[in-house]
């Protein structure tokens, strides 16, 4: 069917360019949001492949489990100093 | 407050080429397979009632329908997967733990210790990690931080501790 | 007829070369975490599509076993990152040179 390339090809849009977000987002909260839209994703490609359990064991252990445990992290070891990106310039690590 | 998303760019370019690079090389790769259609899964068969008895070895009631028989049997590495499940789980909880003069300290701490070290000796000795100087005055710097922010592990005992000393009334 | 499985590959391809970029050019620990995730979310597309594929259910399985294992990674990995936050007051990775020689 037309309708099954249809929607291959918007989730696997919605996936690779949720992933890009996670890798080039600057907050890591941002980033975190972007993975739980990526793994979304991802379950309704396993639901296309007709791994429903699979895709049901996706959206509970992922993303609500690792997800949620992630969240936690970073909520836990948010920077004081959160106005700049410390991670762009390497030379300032060293004096730190 | 809320923040607007912002991209990080720059210094990515090896990086990025290096992924694009390797992302063309495996899907040169692919192009070039030639795969034919899929089989699927036959209409008569519930998948997740076969996944489990592929998963915990229950042979005789696996359906005979297309290549599902041909599905192997998981039973022991279920069991490995249940035995690294209880390692991360023991592996986590001595990562969370925090010890205070090799004593541990606990979260909620349902009774006082009378023995607890003072605090001075306890700020050095939960960030020591025998790095070098000038990560040492850091940690020093962020402990005393850190005494003074999670007030519930460490910060009520201690503070109680110095103040009243060996009374022992209110525990 | 569905979607061909090469198609699939090449987005598990795709999935898995983002990972990599992240975990390259990322310094936040955090980052690291999430970039492993979507690596093995990718190796988990992969074995989902070849499951369909040969009309066999052992990668269905298989994938049950990756997702219990990404979870005690993610647990083994937070734990890991919080020690380093309580030590370092950071998560920067390149902070700790202790065992560097």
């Amino acid at each position: 069917m037309i309708y099954e390339q249809i929607a291959f090809a918007l989730f696997a849009f919605i996936t690779l360019a949720s992933a890009l977000g996670v890798v080039l987002l600057r907050e890591p909260w941002h980033s975190a949001l972007m993975l739980g839209v990526a793994l979304l994703s991802i379950a309704v490609h396993f639901v296309m492949q007709a791994a429903e359990f699979v895709a049901m064991m996706q959206v509970l252990v992922y993303v609500g489990g690792g997800l949620i445990l992630i969240t936690f992290a970073v909520m836990l070891t948010e920077r004081e100093d959160a106005t700049d990106d410390t991670e762009t310039n390497a030379d300032e690590v060293v004096q730190t | 407050m809320t923040t607007k998303p912002r991209l990080r760019v720059g210094r990515v370019l090896l990086p990025g080429v290096l992924a694009v690079g390797l992302f063309g090389l495996m899907a040169l790769i692919v192009l070039n397979t030639s795969f034919g259609g899929s089989q699927g899964f036959p209409e008569s068969i519930a998948i997740t009632s076969e996944l489990g008895y592929a998963m915990f070895q229950l042979d005789e009631l696996q359906s005979t329908a297309g290549s599902i028989p041909n599905t192997e049997s998981f039973l022991a590495a279920f069991f490995l997967i249940a035995v690294v499940l209880d390692a991360a789980l023991d592996g986590a909880i001595v990562l969370a733990k925090r010890e205070e003069g090799g004593k541990p300290v606990v979260a909620l701490p349902s009774q006082r210790d009378d023995a607890e070290p003072a605090r001075s000796a306890t700020g050095r000795e939960t960030v020591a990690d025998g790095g070098s100087d000038s990560t040492e005055s850091v940690t020093t710097t962020g402990s005393d931080a850190d005494s003074a922010t999670d007030s519930t592990a460490a910060g009520n005992g201690n503070d109680d501790n110095d103040g009243d000393g060996n009374t022992g009334g209110d525990a | 007829m569905a979607v061909e499985v090469q198609y699939y590959v090449l987005l598990s391809m795709a999935l898995f070369s983002i990972g990599l970029f992240g975990i390259l050019t990322r310094r936040n620990a955090l980052l690291f975490l999430m970039s492993v995730e979507l690596m093995l979310n990718a190796a988990n597309i992969n074995l989902i599509a070849f499951a369909f594929y040969h009309g066999n259910l052992t990668g269905q399985v298989f994938a049950l076993f990756t997702m219990a294992l990404a979870a005690a990674e993610v647990a083994i990995g937070l734990g890991i990152l919080l020690v380093l936050y309580r030590n370092f007051r950071d998560v920067d990775v390149t902070v700790p040179t202790t065992m560097r020689w």
